[in-house]
């Protein structure tokens, strides 16, 4: 147990390392010199080259400058932004939450949808229902967030105005300050979490109707019935649980193109998140703060994936003796 | 395509070799040879995996090796083999071919066949409905939406091709060789395969794109790179199944350089589950084109489905053909490929679609 979180950690930690080294790197595939390409309009100002050049340490040798700028990272300090004149890492703060609770509705949607459809489909596989969700399954996995998104735009906002078309209404904000966070009514955030849902949603339902069909084909069912248990009560008591394992797996990877997706859904329905935000910043050439985007959400997402597999491992002893071997 | 591939009957095939190989063994025969006996392998594999899935019913051994030898090798499990014998495509995979041929033929022949410039301005009829003279209708300042659409093939299919050539290329290569002679070189692979497969994708493309410029070549290099990953792991998966295989074993017994044994007897048998990866992996590689034209961080010059989205998108209550003719042509492209790729890879399994 021990043994096998303790290789997981050390694995977390080289990604980690690797993906620093990486984006450390990225500011020297700009072209020409970096201090004009970040400085921009204010290259000519001597004041702010000689602030760029202590902050970025280009006086080192660049070994020494990627564990300077390891070490501010560590502390939290991504530098300034000298597009937007503020700090990297506080900026990124203000629009974290709102890409967050977009995730998380988008997760409860795809559960609240995905375990009834999967269910009622896997209990009468073959059936015109199963069939039907089948495949509207198929036809939701190819629309992406920029197709379904303008869809949902045009039906639900612009030909019956249930929704409106874009933005979000501020439920409460974080914190304090010129420009806090902001955390938006779950109502106001429908068609877009519905966008990044759909995908996975398919995949979800279709995942847990495979494993239940097969499930309720084995021994200890037909016992069960042979017992007299009515459906719904073997349903609930037996089946279920041995065919959510598939199920529960995928949700933990799923965060993963939960994080891609919301990049460009924030971007369909204007949502003021770290997607729009990394766009914008790529659009306004404000490169360290797009360095500090990448590395924030590639750190996070590889730690997301060492605790599901934490989390896993105590859950599910198979898990840790499988994957070591394999 | 495994699927099309027609398989000599193993009965004959013995003896066609030997009366080859007593004729005259030259270089090309030896490759014909060689690509024939694979498939009459592949098929005798199958029946093997039968045999194997009959004998484990009698001992009471746990399927699942059955199921895992024959899926590591691509062939249908060996359950599906008893219960749906004949494999049929069907209509629907037809279908989804024909629509992707007719993708591709309007993305290399557009100027060929009289498609006029995407960029040409009709300034006598802008913002018109479709009819007969704009089959799409055309958008303010009179673009022939028609037109732009079948030239925004041509970005995609570029990414799509692309993204296959290097990842078979690159990938495929990477992962033949590091799951045949593992050792230093397969812990690196696997290293950074699962360190890029592991981060989400769009975000690197993004950044790459960002530092590097925008331009249609750099978005192809972004995606390109990104998606050799998939198919080094794929391929060498394969590859470490095939390698314990009988022939392989007495061909390295028998005294055969390792590297012939690697692209004679190992490579053709790796080629098939790669191939099916194909069409699964270009439309992953089009929607992140896709994402990044409608985010704006494509080049604007370049025709692309994903801009015609977000520029028509403006339009929504006046024009709504202008969001939806590409929205159409990118949903139903999207479909065919995963729906060949799902055919292809003989598995009805969802989860191999999702990115």
């Amino acid at each position: 147990m021990v043994t096998y979180i303790g290789t997981r950690f050390l694995r977390m930690v080289s990604v980690i390392l690797a993906v620093s080294v990486f984006t450390f790197f990225l500011i020297n595939l700009l072209p020409g010199s970096p201090i004009n390409t970040i400085l921009g309009a204010a290259a000519g100002n001597a004041a702010a080259r000689a602030q760029v050049t202590a902050q970025l340490g280009l006086n080192h040798p660049i070994y020494v400058r990627y564990f300077i700028w390891l070490g501010h990272a560590l502390q939290g300090n991504l530098g300034r932004s000298y597009v937007s004149q503020t700090s990297v890492a506080g900026t990124i703060f203000e629009h974290l939450p709102l890409t967050l609770e977009l995730m998380v509705l988008a997760e409860i949607i795809s559960l609240v949808v995905a375990i009834p459809l999967g269910i009622a489909s896997g209990m009468r596989p073959d059936s015109w229902f199963d069939k039907i969700v089948g495949g509207v399954s198929i036809g939701l996995l190819a629309l992406p967030a920029f197709v379904l998104g303008p869809l949902l735009i045009f039906v639900l906002a612009v030909k019956t105005n249930i929704f409106p078309p874009s933005g979000e209404t501020t439920w409460f904000t974080i914190g304090s300050g010129y420009s806090p966070a902001i955390i938006a009514t779950p109502q106001s955030l429908v068609m877009p979490a519905l966008t990044l849902a759909a995908g996975q949603l398919a995949v979800f339902s279709r995942v847990l109707r495979g494993d239940l069909v097969s499930t309720l084909k084995s021994e200890f069912i037909l016992m069960a019935r042979s017992k007299g248990f009515s459906r719904w009560y073997i349903l609930f008591r037996h089946a279920l649980r041995p065919s959510s394992i598939s199920l529960v797996s995928l949700v933990g990877l799923s965060i993963g193109g939960l994080i891609a997706g919301a990049l460009v859904v924030e971007n369909i329905f204007a949502l003021p998140g770290m997607g729009t935000l990394i766009v914008n910043s790529i659009l306004k050439r404000d490169y360290l703060m797009v360095q500090g985007i990448a590395l924030l959400i590639s750190a996070g997402f590889v730690f997301v994936n060492f605790v599901t597999d934490a989390v896993y491992a105590l859950l599910d002893p198979r898990i840790r003796r499988a994957r070591l071997i394999g | 395509m495994p699927d099309s591939s027609v398989e000599p009957a193993p009965s004959t095939a013995p003896a066609r070799r030997r009366q080859r190989r007593r004729w005259d063994p030259s270089v090309t025969e030896r490759a014909e040879e060689a690509l024939r006996s694979s498939l009459v392998r592949a098929a005798e594999s199958r029946v093997a995996a039968e045999e194997m899935e009959a004998a484990d019913a009698s001992l009471n051994v746990a399927p699942e090796i059955a199921a895992l030898t024959a899926d590591a090798l691509n062939l249908p499990a060996a359950t599906t083999v008893v219960t749906a014998p004949a494999r049929k495509l069907g209509k629907g995979f037809w279908i989804a071919v024909g629509w992707i041929a007719l993708v591709i033929v309007a993305a290399i022949f557009a100027n060929v066949i009289g498609i006029p410039n995407p960029n040409k301005l009709w300034p006598s009829d802008p913002s018109q409905a479709p009819n007969i003279h704009h089959l799409f209708g055309t958008d303010i300042i009179g673009h022939d939406i028609f037109n732009q659409v079948v030239y925004g093939a041509r970005t995609s299919m570029i990414i799509g091709a692309s993204s296959v050539a290097v990842g078979i290329g690159i990938g495929g290569l990477l992962g033949l060789i590091a799951g045949f002679y593992r050792g230093a070189l397969d812990v690196v692979v696997v290293w950074v395969v699962d360190v890029l497969l592991t981060l989400p994708g769009l975000v690197l493309v993004l950044t790459l794109v960002a530092f590097l410029g925008e331009s249609l070549f750099n978005v192809i290099l972004a995606i390109d790179v990104l998606s050799i990953p998939a198919y080094a792991r794929i391929s060498r998966a394969a590859t470490l199944a095939v390698s314990q295989r009988d022939w392989v074993l007495s061909g390295l017994s028998l005294g055969a350089r390792p590297r012939r044994v690697l692209f004679r007897d190992v490579m053709p048998m790796v080629a098939l589950p790669i191939a099916s990866y194909a069409a699964i992996g270009a439309s992953i590689a089009i929607i992140a084109e896709g994402a990044l034209a409608y985010l704006g961080l494509a080049p604007a010059s370049d025709i692309s489905w994903g801009t015609m989205i977000a520029n028509g998108q403006q339009q929504f209550t006046s024009a709504p053909q202008l969001a939806f003719a590409p929205m159409i042509v990118f949903f139903l492209t999207i479909m065919a490929l995963n729906f060949v790729g799902q055919k292809a890879s003989g598995a009805l399994d969802l989860r191999a679609a999702q990115l």
